[in-house]
């Protein structure tokens, strides 16, 4: 082997390290691949219910006797989670709560991290005077009261049909919650814009446009997915606070958060099922979508990677952007998901904008 | 000798203060539009509510009012609610009331709010304040240690702990914990702040809110600690201290905690809102009559002048903690002390 | 005179999960008192890891896994971590690369510096702080009895490589490790620097561990130098040696000699050496300078040269050590 086709055949190897490693590390991470699995586990289970729901028109209120047992009946084997004080099937039920917890979470998400990744990177590139206005906007939204402001723009819409409740749900988790994420793209691209591939973009004189979609925003899309996993996890969690509180979706419709909240300190013990099944779910949930996020998180940063100083090295950002389009492919797998919902759900869209638009014009005219 | 030290001490004072208040001061300025900008968001929220604010102060439908009784009670509450006011109006006066100490009447209590908001206050904060400061200490033991012993089994069990403690919603930690110790030991009462009969001591009534208090905020603040702390050893200062022949405990806990304290203190500001401002979901939970438990009853009872009082409470001390979080950077962090920019 | 530190087969790996990382590979190298070493050699030869040995600051997963650290006849490595703290600062102290970072940002120079003070020379406060003062005017600092009371971000990069200095030196340390303590500063200023070292080497008596990258700054400094090459000893000669005309030389210590700038010759490049210093876990086979070497034959893939010595107290790891010998 002459000198250098050896020089080349080591180089080659440490071309293809980094991506090797984030995959490896995410591999090899146990609590993040248990995180993974539960986490498809229980989606299968929810869209399983759902579809099973949809296609054979199982009644989720109390019309159809037929598939109804007996007043609280506890766990057997024809009702897994045993019934409810409507003798309703409470396996059912609480899997139905989850897919709107699931569809709430991926909607809100997605809100977030557009208004999020939008505001702070027009503020990140373009800095000055629409960075300090954009900012000091994140400043007033981030210091509402969370909970408290939901639950005014929940009771500001409190005479909306119960069928719009789903987006108002998305509507307070989305535009409360990008502030974060706002102030971390904002904070990459500030650190990005200093870099030399960043200098050299502009001293080759392409455009700023095409500076933020090339060049910028790959950079800062690994950071956003990883924080995106966190957001989807605090939305799960803020909406089945918010049903606790009861200003979610309302009967017959279940969610998790308001199936809890029919426990008495009465009927704990004896009627366990009722608040041990949704609130084991509810936390198992959440629960593996934070260790997948811990996972992504010491894949991507590349502090992680063993050895390897913060310097920015260009195989490892190309690694971050192949990682972060499979990523993105398993996002808009979710996506997709929600699309077939809105689909399904035509008919209620539509009575909702036009129950809306004609509360307005009823106003109007009065 | 000893004088010119003196002095330079002094000169030093007056050198690095004067800066420091110029920034405090655009600090407090800055505030100003913000705050303002939030009370007219929070107004028209509140403006623009569902229901007629009217119907709150009689009955329209009651039958022993005459037609003339009806009108004039509209006219009479209209006129002294300043109901046809335009919104800036409406805006103005109530600021304008806010200074003078009248936060409004609240229709639930049928008493001036600023009578009873401030015992409910109190309430939160004694609850808050001792689920804080336990938090905050264990954190800071465990997140150092965890930091230090990176790795190691005590870093990992703490690690688990952590994500269970962010993945288990508050409301379910209480249940799970008014489950396990009220109902099944009974070993505390399930709810409230006091025994009518003072039978029980008021120290129980503490103890699962507490509780649930404390390891809510454990989880996260525990990663916060041990992910600075880390930062900070890695850094090449910390291979000084120990190059000196220093002791690992000085190195520890005087050159790196010293410097780990500096992202700390920020969360200090982010839990100050916290602290006044009670939990909504607890304090519904474990009836604590304080002001989360007045937040809730004044949506039950759609009670405006206890809300708008409540939200631009909140938002002031949110801006407060933020504004905390800054002079604690300053205070710890010389760079920052002396006006220069992080 | 005796030798005042004597390293003797010296191995220091790193357990990483990826395999065992061997940074120091069976290293000998000694110091007289009050002479300066140079260890020369690129980022990843091993001679930073071999000083952070000597303190035993190597961090996990670092470990010495053989060999001795000799220091006034008492073995550093078999030492309690308690004893070693007595040594470190005082007996043996150390200056960093990055004078940016290497100051806590929180402390006042003057405190820092009294640190070492108060713990091995057992001063109070006052005596420590007073003492401090004059040290930073004997490292050339201006107005010391104001920058005493400075924060490390007062000062520029020089100004602290020099307190650096004046800590190192607190407590008249035995040996001093210098580790690229100029490479992160100007020209202008290191060249301050050295002569700064010089002078309080010469007043004090101070050995020195010099290490670098730079052969110029070797030839400036040392009495004796040491080239390294992926955690081992290629070559160790005197100053006069290395520099001057021996008939033996390393072809490394070649490549890094024809690499620096010179004033009598006139030439177009400068000479380079090719490739880069090889993964530590994916070492050659063979001389691991070999896939490098312009003179590198069959052997020298195969086999691994030890280091013979040439001529007296001059040392060298080449199968064809001798000049004449490789250019036919």
């Amino acid at each position: 082997m002459s000198k250098t086709e050896l020089l080349e055949s080591k180089a080659h190897e440490k071309i293809l390290s980094p991506t090797q490693l984030m995959i490896n590390k995410f591999k090899s991470n146990k609590l993040a691949m248990a995180g993974l699995i539960t986490f498809i586990i229980i989606v299968l289970l929810i869209i399983g219910t759902q579809l099973y729901i949809k296609f054979t028109g199982y009644p989720l209120g109390i019309k159809d006797p037929s598939v109804l047992g007996g007043k609280y009946e506890s766990p057997n084997a024809e009702f897994w989670f045993g019934t409810d004080k409507q003798g309703r099937n409470y396996f059912i039920r609480v899997l139905a709560g989850g897919w709107l917890s699931l569809l709430v979470a991926i909607l809100a998400t997605v809100l977030q991290i557009t208004i999020g990744m939008f505001v702070g990177a027009v503020a990140g590139f373009f800095g000055g005077r629409i960075d300090n206005i954009l900012m000091r906007i994140t400043e007033i939204v981030s210091s509402f009261p969370f909970i408290a402001i939901a639950m005014t723009i929940s009771f500001l819409f409190i005479d909306m049909p119960e069928e719009s409740r789903l987006f108002i749900m998305v509507f307070i988790l989305g535009i409360l919650r990008w502030t974060g994420l706002a102030r971390m793209v904002r904070g990459q691209i500030l650190s990005l814009r200093e870099q030399e591939f960043i200098v050299a973009a502009k001293a080759l004189g392409i455009s700023t446009r095409h500076q933020i979609t090339r060049h910028l925003l790959p950079n800062v899309v690994a950071y956003v997915i990883v924080s995106a996993t966190i957001g989807f996890a605090t939305a799960i969690l803020a909406e089945a606070t918010l049903a606790f509180l009861g200003l979610s979706v309302a009967e017959p419709v279940p969610t998790w958060g308001s199936l809890i909240q029919r426990v008495k300190s009465t009927s704990m013990g004896p009627r366990w099922w009722l608040w041990v099944f949704p609130g084991g779910l509810l936390v198992m949930f959440i629960m593996s979508v934070n260790l997948i996020g811990e996972g992504l998180r010491d894949a991507v940063d590349p502090k992680a990677v063993a050895g390897v100083k913060n310097k920015v090295n260009g195989w490892a950002i190309l690694a971050k952007f192949i990682v972060s389009i499979l990523l993105f492919f398993v996002f808009s797998v979710f996506v997709s998901i929600l699309l077939l919902f809105v689909v399904w759900n035509v008919e209620s869209i539509y009575f909702f904008f036009k129950k809306y638009v004609s509360k307005n014009e009823v106003n109007a005219n009065g | 000798m000893e004088e010119t030290k003196f002095t330079n001490r002094i000169m030093r004072i007056i050198d690095t203060s004067i800066p420091f208040l110029k920034y405090l001061v655009k600090r407090l300025l800055l505030m100003i539009p913000v705050i303002i900008i939030i009370s007219l968001l929070i107004f028209f929220m509140i403006q623009n509510m569902p229901g007629n604010e009217l119907n709150m102060f009689f009955n329209p439908e009651d039958p022993s009012l005459t037609e003339l009784q009806k009108q004039m009670l509209t006219e009479y509450w209209t006129e002294k609610l300043g109901l046809n006011d335009p919104f800036f109006v409406k805006w103005g006066k109530w600021w304008l009331n806010m200074f003078q100490g009248d936060f409004g009447i609240s229709i639930t209590k049928q008493k001036p709010v600023a009578d009873f908001v401030g015992e409910a206050i109190m309430n939160s904060f004694r609850l808050n304040i001792s689920g804080f400061i336990l938090a905050f200490l264990i954190s800071i033991v465990v997140g150092v240690k965890s930091a230090v012993k990176r790795f190691s089994k005590f870093d990992n069990f703490w690690t688990v702990f952590s994500i269970i403690g962010i993945s288990l919603p508050g409301f379910f930690m209480s249940i799970l914990l008014v489950f396990a110790f009220s109902v099944n030991l009974g070993w505390t009462p399930i709810s409230g702040m006091q025994d009518p009969m003072n039978e029980t001591p008021a120290i129980l009534y503490y103890i699962l809110p507490v509780t649930v208090i404390t390891l809510s905020s454990l989880a996260s603040l525990i990663r916060y600690v041990r992910n600075a702390m880390l930062e900070v050893l890695k850094q090449d200062y910390i291979r000084t201290a120990r190059s000196k022949g220093l002791k690992e405990k000085v190195v520890i806990y005087r050159h790196a905690f010293r410097n780990a304290l500096i992202p700390v203190i920020t969360l200090v500001g982010f839990y100050i809102p916290l602290l006044f401002g009670g939990s909504i979901v607890l304090e519904r939970i474990f009836v604590w009559p304080g002001i989360g438990l007045l937040m809730n009853a004044a949506y039950t009872g759609r009670d405006r002048a206890l809300m708008i009082t409540m939200l631009i409470f909140y938002s002031f001390l949110t801006l407060l903690g933020n504004l905390f979080m800054d002079i604690g950077y300053a205070l710890a962090d010389p760079r920052v002390r002396e006006g220069g920019e992080r | 005179m005796g030798k005042l530190l004597d390293i003797k087969n010296l191995h220091t790996y790193f357990f990483t999960d990826k395999g065992t990382i061997k940074a120091v590979n069976g290293v000998d190298l000694s110091i007289d008192s009050g002479k300066t070493l140079g260890v020369v050699g690129e980022s990843g030869s091993g001679k930073s890891i071999t000083s952070f040995s000597i303190l035993r600051l190597l961090e996990n997963p670092g470990r010495i896994v053989e060999g001795e650290i000799l220091f006034d006849g008492i073995d550093l490595t078999q030492l309690s971590e308690e004893d070693m703290m007595k040594i470190r600062g005082n007996d043996i102290s150390m200056i960093f690369q990055e004078p940016m970072t290497s100051l806590n940002p929180v402390f006042r120079i003057g405190h820092q510096i009294s640190e070492p003070l108060i713990l091995h020379q057992g001063m109070n406060k006052r005596e420590a702080w007073e003492r401090s003062i004059e040290l930073l005017r004997e490292v050339k600092i201006p107005n010391p009895e104001r920058v005493a009371t400075n924060y490390p971000h007062h000062l520029s990069g020089g100004m602290r490589q020099r307190v650096m200095i004046a800590m190192a030196l607190a407590c008249k340390p035995k040996l001093l490790i210098a580790d690229e303590p100029t490479t992160a500063l100007d020209v202008t200023i290191q060249a301050q620097i050295f002569n700064l070292m010089n002078d309080l080497k010469n007043n004090h008596n101070t050995a020195v561990l010099f290490i670098t990258h730079d052969l110029g700054v070797i030839a400036e400094l040392a009495d004796d130098v040491v080239v390294m090459y992926t955690g081992e000893v290629v070559e160790k000669a005197s100053v006069e040696e290395i520099f001057g005309n021996s008939k033996y030389r390393h072809p490394y210590t070649e490549g890094l000699l024809r690499s620096i700038p010179s004033l009598d010759e006139e030439v177009e490049y400068l000479d380079q050496i090719d490739g880069s210093v090889p993964h530590p876990l994916n070492l050659p086979v063979g001389c691991r300078f070999a896939p490098r070497c312009k003179y590198a034959t069959e052997k020298c893939q195969k086999e691994i040269p030890s280091l013979i010595e040439v001529e007296k107290g001059h040392l060298v790891r080449c199968f064809y050590p001798e000049l004449r010998e490789r250019n036919e």
